[in-house]
This record gives structure tokens, sequence and C-alpha cells, in this order.
């Protein structure tokens, strides 16, 4: 690479690296405010985190990009580019990007909690693209801080120096300036020839309505400005840059921009599909040889079945999902039709939080009242005849006669916990059909325990399970490894004699029988008693392996109704009319919306 | 049908709440009543002008509460002569009032016949004293029998007396024995009411706590069926989901609400259902008293009941009696299609054997009676 030039001198890159509520977006927003970026007034608390959803989870899905100028002891003015990161495992990938979009990265650990798994799993991210680490511990204003402790869990888990460590509190403003400071004199400046044909890692984008994909970047090399032809190497699409500027924190609009710089592009892009995080944006006219490395084309790990609730909503529910689309490139769906639950769609995520967050967003931005079917991976299968199929759905999987083979994804889990807990966490995956990789400890009170596990079982309840059984301390990340042949069977919900397929799930021979009798009884506690009695079985093939029963309602009837009680009793009626509307016909049977994601509750 | 108008009067006054109760009712206080029954005059003057002006008049009189026995002398005396005296009344109409058995004498009782009361309805609940302590009723046995054979004596030929099943300790046993002791008695209409818990009863609270238990539901039924097949031998015939009556004893005011006709409810927290609207005065006495003072009516809800409205009141509340329903009486002189707009409902809840047609009217069956609120719904948009 070429010499730093003297503009790229005064420009600093950098992440911040946190586990949730660890302070993150709180930090953010004083460096925001103390370079002066948005004054107080204007702020409207933590700025980085855009939409509602994020927020009241306290997670940050899209990573965005802010340009502060800060004024050094050194008397420079510096142009500072703060690239925001997704904290959940959902999104490991994303935050690849956003790191490689960067020199250096402020590593915010809780004085009071120490690092989590997910921080240390970005932390080796961080290491793994060279990046310059500035530890700050967080919230040493709590009465139960201990920096010296956390000072050396840093030290010993990660191996970095510790000792200049800077103390922090977000939230009283404590030690922003000698954040600033260290950024300045620790991270370096940006390489990169701005002669160079151009290089730029798209980092992030969204989907502005009027202008198009607006495209999140990083210059590696080169210069881009209005009007300029770009490719993008992945895909190979042509654009004409409309318009090209940088976030303080608002769009401003530039002429240019240059090696070492942050920004963002409007290029008429129809869809961000064609504008993938990772890919490369290079001149169209004098292209470059070879694309940034690291791109991925992610895939979904994690599928289920969306179906409106009332039927005659498919088509809003197919329009939402196009607009969503816009905004989210790893969201993947096609038209799927269920038996029991009609037309809907068989939709693809990133993982489980990333499932929910298109769930709620469906509900709440579009109104839309949507029936879940519970989530399942991808499996592989091999057919006697040699045919490989891809299985999304477990309705899908072939007879079991034509099968020879059934692979399902596994990871890698690295699971942090204290270490009074290793004992429960080590039942829990092995439970969970986890096979011991290794333990080791962090320091004298905390242990990571390595596994290989199934993804399947990640996604049924295992989280859950491990916050119940650790009281909450213990925290998760995982990456995919490998497809390994597994001993699995299609177990079938019969309700009333007949099969409904949205109930059918994917479960290992050995689980079968056990998971079969909790689903059956969890569904007698949720479907209501009809007038008719239920019966409810799980069945492989043709062998019933559970039954259970819903009794027929023999009493529903409202003794006294004279002139005083008529309103009272109609409103009654009319709440329980409401209730059987939200629940689902299939054949005779009334199932309420929970049923179809009790494959997932059950204990 | 011939249009008929109910009047319904509310005394919110009780010696002391049962607690199961969560309807409408204070505390008895002297002062409390003077000024309650001061405001009950102020509405019914305000109600005369109005039947006036829409040339109406009352045909059935319910009073009812509470406990307007409870009432001293003096005060059921100004009732009947300086406020319900204001309202025009057909002659010879039913004029029935609640009494509780724990609040009547003899005077009290000439009294009300004095006054054109022709019904009593009485509270009795369970034959069982241990039972009616364990509601909280002021009364036991012995006073219950005596008040009923003082109103005989005093000419009392019409009247009803509550029973309820499903209540905390009651065996079948129980039941029976409530039933046959009460037709040995022979009242002319008997009312069986299966016990609701009512949120924020002191009941309610109990049973939370587990400190009281219930039948279970089988038990219930088993009760309700009993009840059913009992009375029915014993010449009462049902004519609604609770009531019984000998023949001709029907209550005249409870048809007018089953029959969806039109009623006035005078007093806090009554409610009344009158030239198209549904609407319901203050609960509090304060805030029924505050409004009446300054002149206006005490309304605090008030619903305007529209064609597609009426048509599901109807059917709702007329499935409740026996006789069931005229479809097409009621299509007519709604000018709506009924039978077209429901008819896969009624072919589904039949073929579950819940309702039955006689080729005039439509009416529950006896299945269709505890799943009654099942069949209601289908009505209902």
């Amino acid at each position: 690479m070429s010499e730093v030039s003297q503009r790229q001198k005064k420009i600093r890159n950098f992440s911040i690296i946190a586990h949730i509520d660890h302070g993150k977006s709180t930090l953010a927003d004083r460096l925001l405010e103390y370079t002066g970026t948005l004054s107080k007034r204007e702020m409207s608390e933590q700025v980085l985190d855009k939409m509602d959803l994020e927020r009241e989870r306290g997670i940050t899905i899209k990573a965005q990009a802010v340009r502060l100028e800060y004024k050094a002891e050194d008397g420079e003015v510096y142009e500072l580019n703060l690239i925001d990161t997704p904290g959940h495992v959902d999104f490991t990938y994303e935050v690849s990007r956003s790191l490689a979009a960067c020199e250096g990265a402020l590593l915010v650990v809780d004085a009071a909690q120490g690092i989590e798994a997910q921080t240390l799993a970005n932390v080796y991210l961080a290491l793994e693209h060279n990046l310059e680490i500035i530890p700050v511990i967080n919230k040493i204003d709590l009465p139960n801080a201990d920096p010296d402790r956390v000072k050396k869990e840093i030290e010993d888990v990660i191996g970095l120096d510790a000792s200049d460590a800077i103390l922090a509190s977000a939230k009283d403003g404590t030690g922003i300036k000698d954040i600033l400071e260290a950024i300045v004199k620790k991270i370096p400046a940006p390489k990169g020839s701005e002669d160079e044909s151009l290089k730029a890692l798209i980092f992030d984008s969204h989907f502005d309505p009027y202008k198009g994909v607006i495209a999140y970047f990083r210059i590696v090399s080169g210069r881009i400005y209005p009007g300029m032809k770009i490719q993008l190497m992945a895909t190979n699409k042509q654009f004409e840059v409309n318009e090209i500027g940088v976030f303080r924190p608002h769009m401003v609009l530039v002429d240019e921009l240059r090696a070492g710089e942050v920004g963002f592009l409007a290029a008429g892009i129809k869809n961000v599909k064609n504008c993938r995080v990772g890919d490369t944006i290079t001149d169209a006219e004098r292209p470059a040889e070879e694309p940034l490395p690291g791109y991925k084309k992610i895939t979904p790990m994690v599928y289920c079945g969306l179906y409106p609730v009332e039927t005659n909503d498919y088509d809003l529910l197919r329009d939402a999902l196009e607009k969503l689309e816009l905004n989210d490139a790893s969201l993947v769906y096609e038209p799927e039709t269920s038996v029991a639950l009609g037309f809907g769609f068989r939709c693809g995520f990133l993982g489980l939080l990333h499932m929910e967050i298109v769930q709620e967003r469906l509900e709440r931005e579009y109104g839309l009242s949507l029936i879940a079917t519970a989530p399942s991976v991808i499996y592989e299968v091999l057919k006697k005849d040699g045919e490989k199929l891809r299985i999304d759905n477990p309705v899908k999987l072939p007879p079991v006669q034509e099968i020879e083979a059934i692979y399902e994804p596994y990871v890698e889990a690295n699971i942090m916990t204290p270490s009074n807990f290793v004992g429960a966490v080590m039942e829990l995956c092995q439970e969970k059909r986890g096979e011991f990789k290794n333990m080791e400890y962090l320091s004298e009170n905390r242990v990571v325990l390595i596994y290989h596990m199934p993804l399947s079982e990640i996604i049924y309840d295992f989280f859950d399970k491990l916050k119940s059984r650790t009281k909450g301390y213990a925290s998760l990340d995982y990456q995919f490894l490998e497809y390994r042949a597994s001993n699995l069977v299609k177990m079938d919900i019969l309700l009333n004699g007949e099969p409904v397929d949205a109930l059918s799930s994917i479960v290992h021979k050995d689980k079968a029988f056990y998971r079969g009798r909790a689903l059956v009884e969890k569904l007698r506690s949720i479907i209501p008693r009809q007038l008719f009695e239920i019966p409810i079985q799980a069945a492989i093939g043709s062998k019933v392996i559970a039954r259970e029963t819903v009794k027929a309602l023999r009493k529903d009837v409202l003794a006294k109704c004279y002139g005083g009680d008529i309103t009272r009793k109609r409103k009654l009626l009319e709440k329980q009319k409401e209730g059987k509307k939200k629940m689902k016909q299939v054949g005779s049977v009334e199932i309420p919306q929970e049923a179809f994601m009790a494959v997932l509750k059950i204990e | 049908m011939e249009e008929k108008l109910g009047l319904y009067i509310h005394i919110p006054f009780c010696v002391s709440k049962c607690n199961y109760c969560d309807f409408n009712s204070y505390p008895l206080e002297q002062n409390k009543v003077e000024k309650y029954l001061a405001a009950l005059q102020l509405e019914m003057a305000s109600y005369r002008e109005i039947l006036e002006y829409n040339m109406k008049k009352i045909d059935t009189v319910y009073i009812g509460g509470g406990t307007p026995t409870c009432l001293a002398g003096k005060h059921l005396a100004y009732l009947f002569d300086y406020c319900l005296s204001l309202l025009p009344r057909k002659p010879g109409g039913e004029f029935s009032l609640e009494a509780n058995p724990g609040t009547l004498d003899r005077a009290k009782i000439k009294l009300l016949k004095k006054a054109g009361v022709n019904r009593i309805s009485m509270g009795l609940q369970a034959w069982q004293d241990r039972l009616l302590k364990g509601l909280g009723r002021i009364h036991d046995l012995d006073e219950f029998i005596d008040s009923y054979f003082l109103l005989k004596e005093e000419g009392f030929t019409n009247i009803n007396v509550d029973l309820m099943f499903g209540l905390p300790g009651q065996t079948m046993d129980d039941w029976a024995e409530s039933l046959t002791k009460l037709v040995e008695l022979n009242p002319q209409h008997i009312s069986v009411y299966s016990l609701k818990l009512e949120e924020g009863t002191e009941l309610f609270n109990l049973f939370q706590q587990g400190k009281v238990g219930l039948p279970s539901e089988d038990v219930e039924i088993e009760m309700y069926d009993y009840a059913l097949d009992f009375l029915t031998e014993k010449g009462y015939k049902q004519y609604e989901i609770s009531n019984f009556s000998l023949p001709g004893y029907e209550c005249q005011h409870n048809l007018i609400y089953w029959e969806h006709q039109q009623y006035l409810g005078l007093g806090a927290g009554a409610h009344s259902y009158f030239n198209g609207y549904r609407y319901s005065n203050y609960n509090s006495i304060n805030d029924y008293i505050f409004h009446l003072e300054r002149g206006r009516l005490p309304i605090e809800t008030k619903e305007a009941i529209n064609l597609q409205r009426r048509i599901e009141d109807t059917i709702i509340l007329g499935l409740r009696l026996n006789k069931g329903i005229d479809l097409k009486e009621l299509a007519e002189e709604t000018g709506e299609d009924l039978i077209l707009l429901y008819d896969e409902k009624l072919e589904r809840l039949k073929k579950r054997g819940l309702i039955q047609f006689n080729g005039k009217n439509l009416s529950l069956t006896r299945k269709g009676l505890l799943l009654s609120n099942q069949v209601f719904l289908e009505f209902i948009c």
C-alpha cells in the first residue's frame, strides 16, 4: 500500500465493539455531543439506533456511519468516522464488513459485568482485520463497578494490554475526551492512494423511496464523485452515481470522496440485493483488477412460514415483504401453500432475532396479523436415487423409504459462563446433542465452553434455557460449522385425525417420543375446548407416538341476562368472538395462533 | 308483537353485601336514602314528561336492587306515593319487587300490598344454612320460611324464589334437597342460577387464595340437568335458560327484556332501552344525585342501536326463551332476509344439535341451553 497522504493523516475510521447493554449507544451519543456534531437539544436519545424496534430491544441492527470533527489537543482538526456495528450473533457478517472498513475499534466493556461471548467474538473479528483496539471500561459510575477485575479479564481473555484502558461513564460524560484523544493518537490513519482505481467497500445500505438504495461505503483507494460510472464487482451491475455525501449525522452532500474516507452514495439502485454488503464498488471505466477480500453471499440459516390470519390479507403481506426486502438484503421469501394455513410465504432469516424483528415489523409497521410456523433450519437430504434436496420446510421431506441420508447443519458454539454454572451449561449442551470440544478458564471465575451442536437445537430453545440455567449470566456466540448426517425423522401432528402440515417438524429419532409427548400436551393446553372432542396425536409415518384429547365443551352460558346485563354480556360475547376470529380454522378445529409456535416452547 | 314498555327502579342499598355480589349496592344509611329518593323523584318527573310527550304508558314495574325491602316503611311509602305515582301506568300490570327474607315484617308486607305490588321475588339461594353463611347472606332458612308464609298470609299469590347451584361446598344432595323442599312450598316461580365468580368480589378473592373450593364443571352440569328434570316433573315449565314457572306465571317484566321490548331504568346504575338507544345511569349514588339536582338526566353511557345490532340482540335475547324466536316475523319487521343471512350458521348449529326449528320458531335444544354462548357467538358480527 501507498504512503499516507497529508489529507489522510487527519482521518480516523473506527467502530465500537460492545455487548448489548454495555452502553455503546450512549457512548456514541456522548461522542457526537462532545464534538458538537449534534447539540444536546438536537439529540433525541441515542441517535445511532434508528428503528423503534432497535431501541426497544437495545440492539443495533443496521450499521451506520457518522462523521465527527474533533479539534484535538495538538490543535489539529480531525475527521473521525464512527462506523456503528450490530451487536447480535445473527449479524456477524455485517459486523465483519463494518470492521473491515475501519483501522481501529473501541472495545467497550461494562465495568460491572465484564466481557461477554458476543464481545469476544467481535474482538477476534477485529483482531483478524488488524484493527487497533482501545479498551474502554464503561459505567464506572456504577456502585458495583470493578474496573481492575475487568482490566485483568481483558488482558487474560483477549491478551490485550489493558493497563491504559480508559475509564469512562458514557452516562455522566467521564472519559469522553480521553477516548477522543486515544482515537486520534492510537488508531492509524487510513492508507491507500487516491490515484489508483476506485475500490470501495460497501458495509451497509438502506432503501430510500425517492433515491433508491443508499450504499454506505469506505474508500480503500481511488476517488468517487457524482456523475461517475461505477460497477459493483460481485453483481457486475453498473450504475451512475447521482449523489455522494457524508453523515453528520444527517446526510450532507459533498462533491467528492477520496481514499480513506467514509460516506454514502445514491445511484438509482432499485434493490438492495444489487448492492450487497461486502461488495466492492469500482470505476466502471477503469475497474480494479481484484475486488476487496471477504465478500460472502450470506444465506439464511433459519426458515419459517408466515401466513396472514385473515386469508384476504395475503396481498398485503406480499406487498409488505416486498417493501421490507428493499431494506433488508438478507431477507428471502417465496410463496408457499399450507393445507392448514392457506396461502403464505416461506421466509428465510439470518437467525432467530432477525426472524422476530421481521415478524414484528410486519405486524407493527404494516398492521398485519400473522401466524408464524415454528422455525426450521435447512436440512440436506440425499435420496436413494442420488438426488440431493435442500429442505427448508418439514413438509417437503420425501417419504422415508426414498431417503438415503439426512444431513443437518452443525455450529460451533462458544458459551461464556461464570464457572459455578459450568456443570449446568454442560448438562444443557449434552441434552441438546452437543459435542464437547474445549473448555478454557478465562479467569478464576469465568469459563468459555466450546461445543459442536446442531443448529436446530440452538433455534429450538437453547438460548432461553441457557439464560435461565445460568441466571442470565451466560452468553452465546456461534458460527456455522458443517453439515452432518443425523438420524432424523419427520413428526406429524394430527388434530381430529387430520394431519396439520404447519405443525410438522423434523426431530432427532432419539428425541421423537419425548418431543411428541411434550408437544401434544402443550397443544392440549393451548387449544380451547370446542363443541366436540378433539384427539391430538403425534405420529411418525403411520405410527402414533403420543396422544391427548381436548374434551368437548359442555358449558358456556350466562345464567343471568336482564335489562342491566345486556350491554355488559354482549361485550363479553364480542370479546369471545374476537378471540375466535384470531384462531385459524383447520378442518373443523379452531387453532389459536400460538399453537403453531408451540413446537418451540415445549419443556 | 304488541309493543310493551317496562319500568325498572333500582334501589342500591343493602344491609350488607353478599360475598359473591358485584351489583351496584351501598350500605344502608338513612340520610343517603332520603337524598337518593329525592333524586329519584326528580328523575321520575323528567320521565313523566318524556312519556307524556311520547304518549306512552308503563306496562310492568320491577323494583330491584340492592335490597328494596331494606328501606324503612316511610321510605318505601315515599317511593310509591311520591315517586312511582308520577309515571303513567296501564292498569292491572305486573308490579314486582325484590325482597330479602331478612328484611320483611308484616307491616312492610301490608304496605307493599297496599301500594299495588303483585309479585314478590325472594332470594333464598340454598336450603342449607351452612351454604347461606358461606355466601354471606343476612338471613337463614327459618327467616325465609317465615317471610314466605307472611307473604302468603297477606295475600301474595305470585312469588318467585331464587336458588343457586355451583356454590362453594354445595353437594348434589344439597341441591336436590333445596329443590325438593322449595317445591313443597309451591311458589309460582323459581329461578335457578349457576354461581358466577365475578372479579373483585370477596368470594372471587377467597377462591383465588384457595380458601374455598367450587364444585367441578361436571357437577354443575349435573345440577342444572337435575333441576330441569325435577322442576318439569313438578309442573314448572322452563321458559328461559334460568327461569321456571307454573303456567301463566312467567315474569312479564323480564319477558320484556328477552323479547327485546323497550324499558326504562331509573335509579343509580339502571339501564334503559328506549327510542333506539341503550343507555345507563351513573353507578355512583353521588354522581346520580349530583346530575339530577342540577336538572340533568344522570346518563353516563349511551349507545345507538342500529338495525344490524337490533337484529342481533333480538336473536340473542330471544333464544334465551324456550319458545325461541320467529325469524320470519323478525325478517318481515326489519326488512332483512335473515334466513339467507344466517342460513349456513343455522345449518351448522342444527347439525351440532344446539338449535331446533319447529316450523315457526327457532330455539335452543336442551344441549344448546348450556352452550348458548356458542350459539349466540354465531349471530354476532
